[in-house]
């Protein structure tokens, strides 16, 4: 990466506001000079500067000058087991309360998501865990970058974690959905089709994880019938529908047109 | 649509994509008999077997056999050997195998209406870029002489990524693409579009596109309908035919039809209710979106269409 992109990067870096970001380092990127940059605005505007890494690369190393914590998540928090969301969560609620205490207003976390390697984790698995830290990030107020190389991730599979960013620096254009965490519910925006039907199965299982599953569909520019088959099956067994909220005249269309309506009862379209 | 662009004051540059040789002859004899019907001097660059089918055609459209005095035709196969050495051609043989002849039909009298099977024979023997680059010195002499040009292409064969990109060349290289079945070229050739796709996951998106810009263009409103139907019938050309596909959109008389075109020559997928069984609800949503569709089996490769309203 030319040092113009990599500025171009950190330009659109706002560190004095909360965000969850997908940040797309490209092949040769110089991550640890970013990354020292991007903590070091974290510092300057009230967050107490993270940076989480695997143990075994240079990375981490670099940044332990401008980071208050450096922490490889699988080994100082999952124990080198499997993925587990919850674990890692609790420990980010603790990690924030101590930033706290410590005068900070919230973490600013950059992470090199090389970390997981050594979990092993399927794309799904890391879009779960992403959507999952999604509601966490926005209930701590913190700002968390999620640095993801071109070098170790397949791009497919970028594409597929972009789309449960709210944020996205680096790499190529955006994919076409996104699926966020948006107060108490979550947001669907963009373009729902075949080829991201899996990804996109994966983000409805882990949003329709919680009792109560709301879905603000207003932005949804399109959806296919692949789209609209994934709602059925993820919505088919549960006994509090999932809510598709502003659901479009033409969307409600296809919902009946496609026989959905009758036969994926736990799914509710709600007008505006 | 006015197909006139303005670096091209007179000249419309059309181009027909055919699927046989009957619906080939029947749209030149068309437009070459309209021709002679306003005393416009005709020319034409075909083989001999398409001679013989375009004379018979026109004398029946016409009522008399007096056109084949009325039209100056050249032998496309022998004009070909006459404008390439090694490959290329060669500027001044271009000005006197085709300029000049322009030159002397426009003499005879106002606006010349030419037709010209030499880039469609480049392209058929494989030589793809001396196609281009006979297309684009027939636009320059567009540019200078007040004539018509009617391109006639065989509908290709998709099967590389380079052919995709010298098909959507072929077609920017045109001011206008004739629509299927479009009878009356001479109103101006009803809204057309066609584009080619590789066998790829982003390209159904691209093909959705492809509808809202062309649609765009003509100041035709689609509702979402349109961008859901060229989607499917995508997606179905790339999951289940696993093929590169062509869309041809026209717009005429309150209906857009979308037409995509792939090259399965599977048999199976011939038939609307097997294709209906094949793909499940997406060609289901098709059937219950559109005014009317259809499939039509074409050698080694198969078209689904569909129209809604505009």
């Amino acid at each position: 990466m030319s040092t113009i992109d990599r500025d171009i990067e950190l330009d659109a870096f706002d560190a004095s506001r909360p965000g969850h970001v997908c940040w797309v380092v490209g092949d040769g990127g110089s991550y640890a000079s970013t990354a020292t940059a991007m903590l070091r605005r974290g510092a300057s505007s009230g967050g107490k500067p993270v940076a989480f890494g695997p143990a075994s690369g240079r990375a981490l190393e670099l940044l332990a000058a401008e980071a208050a914590v450096t922490a490889d998540p699988a080994r100082d928090f999952l124990g080198g087991g499997p993925l587990e969301p919850d674990a890692m969560f609790r420990m980010f609620r603790a990690q924030t309360e101590l930033a706290r205490t410590e005068g900070h207003e919230r973490l600013c976390l950059v992470a090199d998501m090389d970390w997981l390697l050594p979990l092993e984790p399927s794309a799904e698995d890391i879009v779960a865990f992403e959507l999952a830290l999604d509601r966490v990030v926005a209930e701590l107020d913190a700002t968390v970058v999620c640095a993801y190389r071109t070098e170790t991730f397949a791009p497919d599979d970028l594409v597929d974690v972009c789309a449960v960013h709210p944020e996205q620096l680096g790499g190529h254009e955006p994919g076409p959905f996104r699926f966020v965490a948006d107060g108490s519910g979550w947001r669907l925006s963009g373009e729902v089709d075949n080829a991201v039907a899996d990804v996109f199965r994966t983000a409805l299982r882990t949003a329709a994880a919680d009792d109560s599953c709301t879905i603000d569909v207003r932005e949804l520019d399109f959806i296919d019938c692949a789209g609209l088959r994934q709602i059925a099956t993820v919505g088919r067994d549960r006994s509090r529908p999932i809510v598709l909220d502003g659901a479009s005249a033409h969307l409600r269309r296809l919902w009946e047109l496609t026989g959905f309506a009758a036969t994926a009862p736990g799914v509710e379209l709600r007008a505006d | 649509m006015d197909v006139e662009r303005s670096d091209h004051p007179v000249t419309h540059h059309l181009v027909h994509f055919y699927e046989s040789d009957a619906e080939m002859v029947s749209s030149v004899s068309r437009y070459l008999a309209a021709g002679l019907d306003r005393g416009e001097p005709a020319l034409v660059f075909a083989t001999a077997s398409h001679r013989e089918m375009f004379e018979v055609a026109i004398a029946a459209l016409r009522g008399s056999d007096d056109a084949a005095s009325s039209i100056a035709y050249v032998d496309a196969e022998e004009a070909l050997e006459q404008l390439f050495v090694d490959g290329r051609i060669v500027p001044e043989r271009f000005e006197s195998v085709v300029a000049s002849r322009v030159r002397d039909a426009v003499g005879r009298g106002g606006v010349a209406r030419a037709y010209g099977e030499l880039v469609e024979l480049l392209w058929t023997q494989g030589r793809v870029a001396a196609a281009v680059e006979l297309e684009e010195q027939w636009d320059r002499l567009g540019a200078e002489l007040p004539f018509k040009l009617f391109c006639a292409y065989s509908m290709p064969s998709l099967q590389q990524a380079e052919d995709l990109d010298a098909f959507n060349t072929v077609c920017h290289l045109h001011t206008g693409v004739v629509a299927p079945g479009d009878d009356d070229i001479d109103a101006g050739p009803a809204p057309c579009a066609v584009r080619a796709f590789p066998a790829s996951r982003t390209a159904p998106r691209a093909a959705r596109r492809f509808v809202a810009d062309a649609a765009a263009t003509w100041g035709v409103s689609v509702d979402g309908d349109a961008a859901l139907i060229v989607s499917e019938l995508a997606t179905n050309a790339v999951v289940h035919a696993r093929s590169p596909f062509t869309v041809t959109m026209t717009a005429e008389g309150g209906v857009v039809r979308l037409a995509v075109r792939d090259e399965s020559a599977d048999l199976r997928a011939g038939s609307e209710s097997d294709l209906l069984a094949e793909s499940g609800r997406g060609l289901g949503l098709v059937a219950a979106l559109a005014t009317r569709w259809g499939v039509r089996r074409l050698d080694g490769a198969k078209e689904v269409w569909a129209e809604v309203a505009s």
